[in-house]
């Protein structure tokens, strides 16, 4: 995981924002269901639209400053950057 | 929780801003003429009315907008829609994650799978209601079954993600294990889906309707089987008992998905495209209005209909069955499913005769 990367949504990944957070959708290409995740945190959806804007470093630092965030939001969110990347839903831009 | 829960409790209250996946009909001409087609395709079938490329592309833009995830491109057949290719071009270079194709295979020459294959994001889905070309040309047509099974040598290997698609009838529920292996032998995952009275499908349906038995067969056949997808269509089997389907519980249309007729006009589901169902048309109001604001995706479509069955211990597994089915048997959706495993009063007579189609 190289977070002085700045990444973007693979061709087969999608979200969207909802009432209660969001919605990712990864079609990977290889079976045919594709996998539905649910995210409850509209914050971190918000974030992730601005994924391709800087690395994912820069923007979680910004992110930390701009909205004091605490240990534990700063942990959710690298978490949940961590996990796209491991999933290849984001790829290097 | 689990990810079902949790989206049942999404779902169930209404709060999805748009469908996750759409079926989108792009036209009723098809080169085959199937006994059980639900939507009463055939090669003289009129075209008219039916949305122009320019329009479909714009259709594709309010689709895109909506940010709906997946779309099921179906017909007829689509690849008999003129610029079907450019659509999916168009579709596919404007972010459109998946784009799911049902086809009956006998237009998928080597320079259209190739194209497809460089578009990339493609599933395809291959009709095939038979393992045997008797069976399946039976229902689909003299020469359908060749010409599928050729679609699908074409197809090996391709990065292409692919299904036979089975509609488990009376007269085909013997040859589930030889589509099973037919379909693993080229490469692809087998797709079960129900029966519906829609289309041509309805003067079918008394002929092809699988019996009780078969869909007890049926039931321990998919518990068995957990590689075989069902397209979500089989929850009405969850009454049997034992552990629920690996798909939704209930029905999604209206709620998850809904669909696109070739005129731009859009009902809950392909197998509910009558008036009384019709949410609007695309020519006249934006899908994502049409969406939030149609009768029919605010309740109407839901209204009653779990009926008597929300008493029903298995309540919880099947939701009451198919909206789809009610509707085209009962005329009403405040019934159980006429297919009910638990026995209704219309259930289907064993043994009677699979003959008239």
């Amino acid at each position: 995981m190289d977070w002085s990367k700045t990444y973007r949504c693979a061709p087969g990944f999608a979200f969207r924002k909802e009432s209660f957070g969001g919605i990712l959708f990864h079609y990977e290409g290889r079976t045919p269901d594709p996998r539905l995740y649910f995210v409850d945190s509209r914050f971190l959806i918000d974030l992730l639209e601005l994924v391709e804007r800087a690395p994912l470093e820069s923007l979680m630092e910004e992110a930390t400053a701009t909205f004091r965030l605490g240990n534990s939001q700063i942990s959710a969110m690298r978490r949940f950057f961590g996990d796209l990347v491991e999933r290849k839903a984001l790829v290097p831009a | 929780m689990s990810l079902h829960d949790r989206l049942d409790g999404i779902v169930r209250s209404g709060q999805l801003s748009a469908p996750l996946t759409v079926t989108w009909e792009v036209t009723k001409r098809c080169n085959l003429r199937c006994a059980h087609c639900l939507s009463d395709s055939s090669p003289e079938a009129d075209v008219s009315g039916e949305l122009s490329l320019d329009e479909a592309k714009a259709v594709a833009d309010q689709l895109i907008a909506a940010r709906v995830f997946q779309v099921h491109f179906g017909g007829g057949e689509p690849f008999v829609y003129p610029g079907f290719l450019e659509l999916l071009r168009y579709a596919r270079g404007r972010g459109m994650s998946c784009l799911c194709i049902s086809t009956n295979g006998s237009l998928l020459n080597e320079a259209r799978i190739a194209e497809l294959e460089a578009l990339g994001g493609i599933y395809l889905q291959l009709s095939l209601d038979g393992a045997t070309e008797a069976q399946c040309d039976a229902l689909r047509g003299e020469g359908a079954y060749r010409k599928a099974v050729a679609a699908l040598e074409r197809l090996q290997g391709t990065a292409i993600v692919r299904t036979v698609n089975f509609v488990y009838c009376r007269t085909n529920a013997h040859e589930l294990d030889a589509a099973l292996a037919l379909a693993e032998t080229h490469g692809a995952v087998l797709r079960v889906t129900r029966l519906k009275p829609s289309g041509r499908g309805a003067a079918a349906y008394e002929a092809l309707r699988p019996t009780q038995t078969q869909l007890a067969t049926l039931h321990g056949w998919l518990e068995r089987h957990p590689e075989v997808l069902t397209g979500d269509t089989f929850f009405h089997l969850n009454a049997f008992g034992g552990e629920p389907s690996r798909g939704f519980r209930y029905c999604g249309a209206a709620r998850l998905t809904c669909l696109i007729d070739p005129t731009g006009d859009v009902y809950p589901c392909a197998f509910t495209q009558s008036d009384r169902f019709r949410a609007g048309n695309l020519r006249a109001r934006p899908f994502q209005r049409v969406w939030r604001e149609a009768p029919v995706f605010n309740g109407l479509f839901r209204a009653g209909e779990e009926g008597a069955c929300t008493s029903c211990s298995a309540f919880e597994g099947c939701g009451g069955g198919c909206p789809a089915v009610k509707d085209a048997l009962v005329g009403r959706l405040d019934v159980p499913d006429p297919d009910c495993v638990l026995g209704t009063p219309s259930g289907v007579a064993e043994g009677s005769p699979a003959s008239g189609i």
